[in-house]
Order: C-alpha cells, then sequence, then structure tokens
C-alpha cells in the first residue's frame, strides 16, 4: 500500500506548487482568470453551520402553513431574505438520543448532526461516530476545488476533564469526520483560515521550482518513514500512522490541485489583518471568509461551528452575562427562556448577514446564494428538554434551481440525513444511505 | 558498538525483579481481565449469595425491583456476578450512588456505613479488578503524537528555540481523553494540524540554521512599552569581543522632566541614562564573553509622581541591538551552534558533515540512536538539495524540516526491547524509559543527562531512575507538571473560561486570572518538591502571594498596606492607574495564612472556578471536591428534575442555603444533593472570586454543616481537616490520575493492583505527593510492555 502512494506522490512533482502556497492577489488575478472564461453553469455550494445549545423553541420554530407563516421572534432578522430560505420542521436527528447511554446529550448532538450516526460512549479509547455529509461530498464534488472543504468554528476544544458526561470531548468540538473515527479539525483563527485558503504572503518570495521540488522530497521521505515505522508496530499504533497517513494523502491532494483556477473577478481578497473583537464580530469574520471561498470558487463546500456543543459563552454585547449552556437549562425560568431567546436572535442576526452577503454577491447568471444551499441548524431542539426531533434546521438558497425556498416545509419525524442526501443528489454524489438516512426529502421543490 | 557487559544485564535484571516482586500483580493471564482465578471469582460469587443480594433486596428493591423500578433500574433481574458485570454503566452508578450515601433516599430503609462500603467494594471489585495475585500483562500503551506543550518544549529544548510554536501556527487544541490531553488513543492527527506541522517545520529550519553568518554581526530584538519599576529584557548569543550595544527608545510627547532609566548586562550596570521627552538611538560599547547575554533596560525613576504610572509617562522601547564583535567570527544563535556540528572542508565531504549533523541531531530527536536507513532518509535529501546547487546550511535546513515533520519525531513509538522478564512482558527499553520519564516530569525530551545513562543502560537501575527524578524536579522544566497534571486533575483549565460579572467583582481581571493559578501553581510545586503530603495540600496554613492576591485576601504584603503596593494614575494621587497595577505585581511570597483559609479548597483558583458568573455555586463546589478530591463523581442530575433556579425565583429573599433546603425537601434531589451541599455551604464564607465575605444578600452566612458520613464542622478550616481524614480514598484517586498521566493512557482491571501497590507505598511516606511519583515509576505499567 504505501509504496503505491509514494509512487503516486513522485508523479506529483512536476505539480510545482507545494504546501505553503503562495499569496494570490488581485495582481494575480487576470492570469488566473483567463482559465476560467469558459461560461459552464456556476457550481453549487454547500455550507453546514451549526449553532450549539437547543433553542427557545417557542420563540424559534414558526407555525402555519407551507407557505402562509410567519417569522418567530428569534428568526425576525431574516425577514428581508425570508423569501430565500426554506424553514424545517419535523426533522430529526434520532441518533443523539441516549439510546441506552444515558446523559451526554450535548457531545451526541454535535457528533451526529452531520452523519446521522450514533457516537460510541468513550472518555478516551474507541472513539467512533460516522462519516459525515460533508466529507462524503467532498470526496467527489471536492475534487474540482483548490481546497475539498473547509471547516471554521469560533472556540478551541476544551481542555478539561471529559466534556460531557462520559464522552470525549472531540465528540463536542467536532461536526466534520473524516471518517469514522477522524474528525476534520476546524480552524478557529481568521488569518489562518484566510491563509488555508489563499495562501501566505511570506512566500511570494520564490525560487521555486527548486524549493517545491526539496519540499516534495520531504514527504516523500516521510510517508516513506511511516510505511516502514508500521511495519514494526501493533494494530493499534498501525491505526495513528494510518491517520498519519491519510494526512499526508490529503496535503499531497492539495498540492496536486494548487494550480487550479481561483476566480477573483475584479475583487482583490485582501487578509484579515486583526483579531476578532468579540464573537460576533468573530462569526462574522468567518462568514466573510466563507463568502470569499465561494465566490473565487476556493472550495464549494463549508462547516462551521459558531461554537462548540455545550458552549457556555457569555453574551456581553446583548448583555447577557450568564453562559449559554448553563442558560439552556432553563427549567422554565422566564428570566432565562427569554435570554436564550436573545442568544438565538443574536446567531440569527450573524446568519442573515451571511445570507444577505451571499446574496449580494454576483455568480454566473445569478448571485451566490441562488447557487447555494446553506443549512443552518443544530441536533437539539431544545435546551432544556434536550429533545433531538422537531430540530431548528434552516435551508437558505436555491441550490442553483433545485430548492423552491420562501416556505415552511413540514415533515413527522423524518431523518436529517434525509436533507443531507437530497443535497448529495443535488451535487451528483450519490449514495444511497448517509447514517439513519431512510430516502430523500420529496418536498424540496414545488 | 560497545557490548553491555553481561553481569550488568543479570544484575539489573534481578534488582528488576527484586521491583516486581513487591508487587502483588505477577502472572501469565491474558490482556485486561485476566483468566478468572477460581478463587476470586468464587468468593465474588459467594458475597453476591451471601451478602449482597440479600441487602439490595432489604434496602433497594422497594423502588428499584419487581413492583417499581425508579429510573429503569430493576434489580431483580441480577441474579449474579456475570449479570452484573453484563451491565457495568449502571452497577458504576450504583456503586458510586451508594458509597457516597446518596443512595436509598432519606425515606427509605438505611444502609449503615459498613453496609454501604461492603455493597460499594462488591461492585467495584467485580467490574474493575482483577486477582492480582495472579500474574497480568501490562497494557498497551498506543503510540502518543506530542501534544501541543510537549512539541512547544521539545523544540525548546531540542533546539534552543523558546518561542512557542503551537501559538504561533494555531496548532488545533489536543483532545482530552481520560481527564488528559497526553493520551496516545485520543491524539489524532486531522489533515489541518500536519498541515500546521510542516509549515512550522519550514519556519523552524529556517531560523535555527544561519546561511550567511556575516548576517549575524548586526542583530536587533523588537521592544516595548514599560512602565514605571517595569523592565524590559532582551537576550543575544554574543563571541568574544568588543560590541556596540544599542537600544532605541522615545519618552513622551509633550511631557515634562527627565525620568531615569538604566542599562544592565545580566546583572552589571553599565549606564544610567536621564532623559528628556524625545526619540533617541543610544549606544554603549562593552568587552563581551562568549555566550548569551540579557540586555535590560530598567525604568527607575519618575519625577512627577502624581503622573506615575500613566500610560504617556510609559518609555517606549523601539528595538535593542547589538553589533559586533568588530574582529573574529559572530556568535551563531544556539539553535545553529547544536545542530551544525560538522562543516563540510577539504577534508570531509559535504554528505560526511550532514552524516556527523544527523547521526547527532537524529539521536536527540527521535529520543534513541537512529537506524542506520532513518540517517540515509535525511541525507537523501540533503544530497538532492546540494544537486541544486543551494548551500550547505540551506541544505541541512531541508533535512532538518524532514525530521521535524517525521512519524519517528511527532509519535512517540516506544521499542520495548529490554529484556523479557516473564512470559509475555518485556521491560521497555532504556531509552524508551528516559522518554517516558522525561515527558512524564517535563513534557518534553529528554535530555543529555538522561540520554547517556540511558545508553549505559544504568535506567533498569531502580535507584537511578529516582535519582533522575529528584534530579529532574529541582528543575525549572518541571512547571510542566502542573500545567500537564495537576492543573489536569484540578479542573483548573478551566479557570480559564470564568466570566465573573465586573460590575459585581470590581477585583477581578485578566492578571487576577492569571494570579490565582500562579498562587495554585507554586503551592502544588512546592509541596511536590519539598515533601509535602496529600493532607498537606488540603489542610496547610501557608500560601503564596503577590500583591494582588494579597489585596484579594485582605492580606498585607511584605508589612505593607495594601494601598501603599497601588500604582498611582493620573492627577489626584489616591486614584490608581487605568490598568490597575501594583508595585512589584510579579513578586511572589510566602505568608502564613489567616485562620479561616486553609489549602488549596480555599484558593481563589478553586472557589471561582467553580462558582458562576453573578453568585457562588455550593453545588458546584461541591460536586468539584467528590469528583477531583475525593473521586467520587455524583451522577448527573435525572432529566427533569427542577434545579435550584425554580425554588429560588420564589424565595428571593432567602439565602442561598435556605433555597438549598427547600430544593433538598425533593426526594429525589435529596438523595446526592445531601452528599453534595453541605461541602460546598462550608465554603459559603467565600464569594465567587474567593474573598472572605461575612454575608451574602443581607444574611449572615452560616458554614456548619455535617458531612454525609456524619461528621460535623463549624466552617471551611474544619470541613477540609475532616475532608482530609479519608486519605486512603484520596490516595487511591490521586494514583489513578498520576499514573494515567504518567502512561498516557485509560486504566484497566490489571492497573488497579497497580494502583494498590502505588498507595501502599505512598502510605508508608505518609502520603507525601513525592512518593506517589516514586512509586508511579517503579509500577509495572510505567516500566513493562507486552512482548509482541
Amino acid at each position: 500500500m504505501p509504496n503505491k502512494r509514494i509512487s503516486r506522490r513522485t508523479m506529483l512533482r512536476g505539480a510545482g506548487v507545494a504546501l505553503g502556497l503562495p499569496l494570490l492577489n488581485a495582481m494575480h488575478a487576470k492570469t488566473i482568470l483567463a482559465a476560467c472564461q469558459a461560461s459552464a453553469p456556476a457550481p453549487i455550494r454547500m455550507a453546514w453551520v451549526f449553532f450549539p445549545n437547543g433553542t427557545n423553541a417557542a420563540k424559534w420554530l414558526p407555525d402555519g402553513d407551507e407557505t402562509n407563516w410567519q417569522l418567530t421572534p428569534s428568526l425576525e432578522p431574516l425577514a428581508d431574505i425570508r423569501n430565500d430560505l426554506c424553514v424545517f420542521r419535523g426533522l430529526a436527528q434520532n441518533n443523539a438520543a441516549a439510546l441506552g447511554d444515558g446523559p451526554g446529550d450535548h457531545a451526541r448532538s454535535a457528533a451526529a448532526f452531520l452523519t446521522g450516526a450514533h457516537p460510541f460512549k468513550t472518555a478516551g479509547s474507541k472513539i467512533r461516530v460516522g462519516r459525515s455529509v460533508d466529507q462524503v461530498a467532498a470526496d467527489i464534488y471536492g475534487r474540482d476545488t483548490r481546497l475539498a472543504s473547509i471547516e471554521l468554528g469560533t472556540e478551541e476544544g476544551r481542555s478539561a476533564g471529559a466534556c460531557d458526561s462520559g464522552y470525549a470531548c472531540v465528540y463536542s468540538n467536532n461536526i466534520s469526520w473524516r471518517s469514522e473515527n477522524q474528525p476534520m479539525a476546524k480552524e478557529i483563527r481568521p488569518r489562518m483560515a484566510f491563509e488555508r485558503l489563499f495562501g501566505s504572503e511570506k512566500l511570494l518570495d520564490d525560487d521555486s521550482k527548486k524549493r517545491q521540488a526539496l519540499k516534495m522530497s520531504v514527504l516523500d521521505s516521510i510517508a516513506d518513514q511511516a510505511s516502514s515505522l508500521s511495519k514494526s508496530v501493533g494494530k493499534e499504533d498501525q491505526q495513528k500512522l494510518e491517520e498519519y497517513f491519510s494526512s499526508i494523502r490529503d496535503i499531497e491532494q492539495r498540492i496536486e490541485r494548487a494550480d487550479m483556477p481561483v476566480n477573483f473577478g475584479d475583487q482583490p481578497a485582501t487578509p484579515p489583518d486583526r483579531e476578532p473583537s468579540d464573537h460576533g464580530d468573530h462569526i462574522r469574520m468567518m462568514y466573510d471568509l466563507m463568502v470569499l471561498a465561494f465566490r473565487t470558487d476556493t472550495t464549494r463546500i463549508a462547516t462551521f461551528m459558531l461554537a462548540n456543543e455545550g458552549s457556555n459563552q457569555s453574551f456581553p454585547m446583548i448583555d447577557v452575562k450568564e453562559g449559554h449552556h448553563e442558560l439552556s437549562h432553563h427549567q422554565d425560568d422566564a428570566d432565562k427562556i427569554s435570554k436564550i431567546a436573545k442568544i438565538d436572535r443574536f446567531y440569527v442576526e450573524q446568519f442573515a448577514y451571511f445570507i444577505r452577503k451571499l446574496r449580494e454577491t454576483p455568480d454566473g447568471d445569478s448571485n451566490l446564494l441562488h447557487n447555494s444551499m446553506i443549512v443552518y441548524g443544530g441536533a437539539i431542539s431544545d435546551g432544556n428538554r434536550h429533545d433531538h426531533n422537531n430540530l431548528p434546521i434552516i435551508m437558505a438558497g436555491n441550490g442553483g434551481g433545485n430548492i423552491t425556498p420562501g416556505r415552511l416545509v413540514k415533515y413527522n419525524d423524518v431523518p436529517l440525513n434525509n436533507l443531507f442526501l437530497s443535497m448529495l443528489e443535488t451535487v451528483n454524489v450519490r449514495v444511497d444511505r448517509l447514517g439513519d438516512s431512510s430516502g430523500r426529502l420529496d418536498k424540496l421543490k414545488v | 558498538m560497545k557490548q553491555y557487559p553481561s553481569l550488568l544485564v543479570f544484575l539489573s535484571f534481578c534488582l528488576l525483579l527484586a521491583v516486581v516482586n513487591s508487587n502483588p500483580c505477577r502472572g501469565t493471564a491474558g490482556e485486561d481481565v485476566a483468566a478468572p482465578n477460581a478463587t476470586f471469582e468464587s468468593q465474588l460469587a459467594d458475597e453476591w449469595k451471601s451478602t449482597i443480594a440479600p441487602l439490595i433486596a432489604e434496602h433497594c428493591s422497594d423502588c428499584h425491583g419487581e413492583s417499581a423500578q425508579e429510573a429503569s433500574v430493576d434489580f431483580s433481574k441480577f441474579d449474579g456476578l456475570a449479570s452484573v458485570r453484563s451491565q457495568p454503566a449502571l452497577w458504576d452508578q450504583v456503586s458510586g450512588l451508594v458509597r457516597i450515601g446518596a443512595m436509598p433516599p432519606v425515606d427509605a430503609e438505611p444502609l449503615d456505613p459498613d453496609q454501604r462500603e461492603r455493597i460499594a467494594t462488591w461492585i467495584e471489585n467485580s467490574l474493575h479488578r482483577t486477582d492480582c495475585g495472579i500474574q497480568q500483562l501490562p497494557g498497551h500503551v498506543t503510540v502518543r503524537r506530542l501534544n501541543n506543550a510537549e512539541y512547544d518544549n521539545t523544540i525548546r529544548d531540542l533546539l534552543k528555540m523558546d518561542f512557542r510554536p503551537s501559538q504561533k501556527f494555531g496548532f488545533i487544541s489536543d483532545d482530552v481523553g481520560n481527564g488528559f490531553d497526553n493520551q496516545g488513543e485520543v491524539l489524532s492527527l486531522p489533515p489541518l494540524l500536519m498541515e500546521k506541522y510542516l509549515t512550522a517545520a519550514e519556519y523552524i529550519a529556517e531560523q535555527a540554521i544561519v546561511i550567511d553568518g556575516n548576517s549575524l554581526r548586526k542583530q536587533r530584538n523588537d521592544g516595548n512599552p514599560i512602565s514605571l519599576t517595569e523592565s524590559f529584557n532582551s537576550e543575544f548569543e554574543f563571541a568574544e569581543g568588543k560590541y556596540e550595544i544599542a537600544a532605541k527608545v522615545k519618552f513622551g510627547e509633550g511631557q515634562t522632566g527627565a525620568i531615569k532609566f538604566r542599562v544592565l548586562v545580566d546583572e552589571a550596570e553599565i549606564a544610567q541614562v536621564d532623559f528628556e521627552p524625545k526619540e533617541e538611538c543610544l549606544t554603549w560599547e562593552r568587552e563581551m564573553s562568549a555566550g548569551s547575554h540579557t540586555i535590560r533596560l530598567e525604568y527607575l525613576a519618575d519625577p512627577d509622581p502624581p503622573k506615575q504610572g500613566r500610560n504617556d509617562r510609559r518609555l517606549f522601547i523601539e528595538y535593542v541591538s547589538i553589533e559586533g564583535p568588530r574582529e573574529g567570527n559572530p556568535a551563531f544563535p544556539k539553535s545553529h551552534q547544536s545542530i551544525m556540528i560538522a562543516e563540510p572542508s577539504e577534508a570531509v565531504s559535504p554528505h560526511a558533515a550532514a552524516e556527523t549533523i544527523f547521526r547527532d541531531f537524529l539521536a536527540k530527536a527521535y529520543r534513541r540512536p537512529p537506524e542506520l536507513h532513518e540517517v540515509e532518509r535525511v541525507l537523501l535529501i540533503v544530497d538532492e538539495a546540494l544537486k541544486l546547487d543551494v548551500t550547505f546550511h540551506e541544505a541541512v535546513r531541508y533535512g532538518l524540516q524532514s525530521v521535524l515533520v517525521s512519524p519517528a519525531y511527532l509519535f512517540r513509538i516506544e521499542q520495548a526491547n529490554g529484556p523479557v522478564i516473564r512470559p509475555g512482558v518485556r521491560q521497555l527499553g532504556s531509552f524508551d524509559i528516559a522518554t517516558r520519564l522525561s515527558y512524564f516530569l517535563w513534557s518534553s525530551t529528554p535530555d543529555e543527562q538522561l540520554r547517556q545513562d540511558a545508553a549505559n543502560g544504568k535506567l533498569a537501575d531502580q535507584q537511578a531512575l529516582q535519582e533522575h527524578m529528584r534530579r529532574m524536579l529541582s528543575d525549572d522544566r518541571t512547571s510542566a507538571i502542573f500545567h500537564g497534571f495537576f492543573s489536569q486533575w484540578l479542573g483548573l483549565r478551566n479557570l480559564a473560561n470564568i466570566t465573573p460579572d465586573p460590575k459585581i467583582f470590581p477585583l477581578w481581571s485578566e492578571r487576577l486570572r492569571a494570579a490565582m493559578m500562579k498562587e495554585t501553581e507554586l503551592m502544588c510545586m512546592e509541596l511536590t518538591r519539598n515533601g509535602g503530603t496529600l493532607t498537606d495540600l488540603l489542610t496547610t496554613d501557608f500560601t503564596f502571594i503577590n500583591p494582588r492576591m494579597a489585596e484579594l485576601y485582605g492580606m498585607e504584603f511584605e508589612g505593607k498596606k495594601i494601598e501603599d503596593m497601588y500604582i498611582r494614575g493620573r492627577g489626584n494621587p489616591g486614584r490608581r492607574d487605568s490598568q490597575r497595577r501594583f508595585i512589584d505585581e510579579d513578586k511572589w511570597i510566602r505568608v502564613s495564612l489567616p485562620e479561616n483559609r486553609r489549602g488549596i479548597l480555599t484558593q481563589a483558583s478553586i472557589l471561582a472556578m467553580t462558582s458562576n458568573a453573578t453568585r457562588t455555586s455550593p453545588v458546584k463546589r461541591g460536586k468539584w471536591v467528590l469528583e477531583s478530591i475525593i473521586g467520587d463523581p455524583p451522577p448527573p442530575a435525572p432529566p427533569g428534575v427542577p434545579p435550584l433556579e425554580a425554588t429560588s425565583k420564589d424565595h428571593s429573599n432567602i439565602s442561598l442555603r435556605e433555597q438549598l433546603e427547600i430544593h433538598r425537601s425533593n426526594p429525589s434531589c435529596a438523595s446526592c444533593h445531601k452528599v453534595m451541599d453541605p461541602i460546598g455551604l462550608g465554603l459559603e464564607n467565600f464569594d465567587s472570586i474567593g474573598r472572605w465575605r461575612d454575608e451574602d444578600n443581607g444574611t449572615p452566612i452560616v458554614a456548619s454543616g455535617q458531612l454525609s458520613n456524619g461528621s460535623q464542622f463549624t466552617g471551611a478550616p474544619q470541613l477540609v481537616e475532616q475532608l482530609s481524614l479519608d486519605k486512603r480514598k484520596m490516595a487511591r484517586h490521586f494514583a489513578a490520575k498520576l499514573l494515567t498521566y504518567a502512561i498516557g493512557r485509560g486504566l484497566n482491571a490489571a492497573d488497579q493492583c497497580a494502583i494498590d501497590d502505588i498507595v501502599k507505598k505512598a502510605e508508608s511516606h505518609e502520603f507525601q505527593i513525592i512518593s506517589f511519583f516514586e512509586a508511579v515509576i517503579q509500577s509495572e505499567p510505567f516500566l513493562l510492555a507486552n512482548d509482541n
């Protein structure tokens, strides 16, 4: 096995650009633009935005019928883009429930959100959940862009003790899973996320070919070493070295794709030059990067954790001093419930900012939002009850014409993964099953 | 190759056996749970029949039996050992609840303390123990990726570069398993992190190796603004000879008067400067000796006392630079010196020079002698670079890059090539042991002395190992044991996440957060290094404070009133500067505590971490003590139980204590809260940031109470005294945590035998903290590996 990989890598040497991609900016834009002038239909972009701790469901989930429905107080910030999105009722992520494993709903709901799988309860060994929809898409649909997918967040992993009732923290901190036991870590620093997309300024000076060749040799050498080591270690250890291999393999693919066109148009991309001033600012900076990544077609697949599941952020900017998680267990305390609604609304406001920005960004014959499928939600419905059905789920965008937005779409206890299966189909990734999916959603288009 | 004298091998083998013999866990049985030993098993089975089942039937089955299954628990379904073992999670909970006295609830037939102990111990033995009289396998430690702290420290010690790459390159935070962030199975290596390792390696190689020596004649470090009494330090590497030292400094536009600062090289003053408002580059000549020296600028005096400490009275240090030596070669940075131990010459080919370099470097980087093919693999890269016509130094950079991203560097892969000590079991290789010891105590790579003794085979000798440990504990690097072990054991990393409401707690600041942590660090390290016991940790009558902590605790600082330690701010002489700083902010002194504070439970770090943003939480505090100190975590609150707040709403005018009493009147809550709450309530005299208080909400605080074992206390000092009595329980929990941290994996049934042994050894030293460390590094899980 390892030898095969190495020979493939050797072939890659000609590819020219190695990790630490030189910065692409407006100066380069023209040459690169030339590569993508052929007018193919605009690609569809997909993003999954996750918020933690459930909602104040009474103020979040709208009622009404398909076309005649009212925005709830928490969704009010979406008023001007109401017709660009579907709100769902009745979708469920049943594998986030205990199913005999006792407490730990927070950990389970982040882990199940995009996988539809039931995480194995462990504080350390044998971590396992399932592949997430974004990574299934990235395997195939991600091949056409410089980056197969990006994973963003705002909070570091929690680093003290168990995160949730005997579940290792990795479950609460990740929604994207490359394999059933390997999470895709998320980038939380805007500047570094930018450099990951477009390269870093420092590397502009370049007697490139020589250096690139040597960098490739370094990759060759370490892969080689890993393969000889893995012969001498036990099974558990081999799995770790396999992670090492597969990470190198992913990097290799990035290098292979480094020459892929990036379409800056006439707008230069400038790296974020400051630290986020608060949680809202942080979220908007990350949304800006997602818009930029989509606009330039650097990637078509993104996940974004607004905060880790169980996050105990406080929100001084909207006068909520208590922690989010603490508040979410409100036990019908009116004051707490109203604060939860404030937080829900705050997150929705930021989402509205993102959606507006997508709508304002021209793309092909229409705009980015038209060509996108943006899922917004979480896998806990009511933060106090920890229920995992009737989830708060919004999908923004027309999916390039495959979705009819502006509706309240109602189901009765249907797996959320059915929505994901439909999304995959839209971008021609055909899988029969994902997690607990039982089919596709039939009401996305009317 | 030098052969080890066979006699030495034989002797160390015997020594090891002697160690092993003192441990009751010996044998040839299978992994984790040994082939059941007839006596051990039949004793458990008999006890079930004779004692446990009847007790459960009598005290539990009214609510959890055939007629009622509260919380879906039905004990009538269990008919013996096998059925109990089939549901370990449930029975773990049963054991915890019974042991802490939470079950049976107050309204049921009570169990006496002996009966509780009997049931809990039986469950524990059935689920988690194995017969220590038969031989066990040591358990497998999965290869461990260096975590972020270990990566940073390893670069620091390997290349003499102290700059925390994990921060600079934003390594993703390490996942935590079994309570620690150094667990092999849990530490993953996602592509994002691998990318960052590659970028970091490239950067480190560039910084570590200098290509053009002449560029080193001029060096400069960026400075920063300093206030009165503060200093700026700048370290450079010097060659012997005459240097020009320069500093570009600026003092306030629009200000008047000359401030005074001085310049020191190491501790010797070379100049005092009266500096009027201006910007200037000052230079000094000095004869320097070879080695690293620190240039220090210290802000001594401000002639305008009312304005002292104001931002516009700061001294701006733009940079400090050195130029030299006038003659001879410039000094290369330590990183360069430590790697470039050979240069090509007429007699030495570049390939040969690189071979010398990497033979030496790989032995340090891989923490063991490298295999021939490993050296060759790096040399291939160097050769390829040389073919492409880069300089020798640059070619070595590429070699170095490849080492820093190689699996043998990033992972701790053990060779387990020590002698077979019984069938199926080997001693770890001596380099493995050196590495385990070093990452255990320093979170870093073994130093020269450890490597040498590993090479000499000396580490198989317990005496030598213990001596190394003592030596290492006195080194500064040992602060890693606080950040790695103590802070995670105590859950202190959560201190970073608390957000006390500044309106209620005006003393709260980021500096206070850091100071709280420092106090606990100094205490843990003092007790570890100087023979302190676990009991001391709970009950000591001293602590460490800086002026900021003195203010929080309402104490004087070195005989001075705390007001006299404030740096004064703008205009009004009584007013503090805007950042509320202290004179001697960084000075920590050891002091006796007032009578109302004792030990770690009354330290602000713990008290603040277990509080809410606006008020204390006796429940959190009680839960924390049970979880972290005693090792009996209470089970999570059952769903649908109204919490404290539901009662507090209707009774907002009464004290927290009374609110909790109302809450406990609900029997389903009472069972656990009657154990947790008294502990937390005993600490109620300390507010959310750890300040002493006499009343809450206008109600005088009553901090007396009764623990679930019946013992009474009247306040925090007596409470901690009572808690510290259960030494063996604390010791067992502490030993398990320390072993988990030391070996980087979750514990299994066989490890319980090692823990028995560690506790026994520590007990013979009155549970000195150091004795746990000594016993851990003698234990089988630490020293042995399966023979695959």
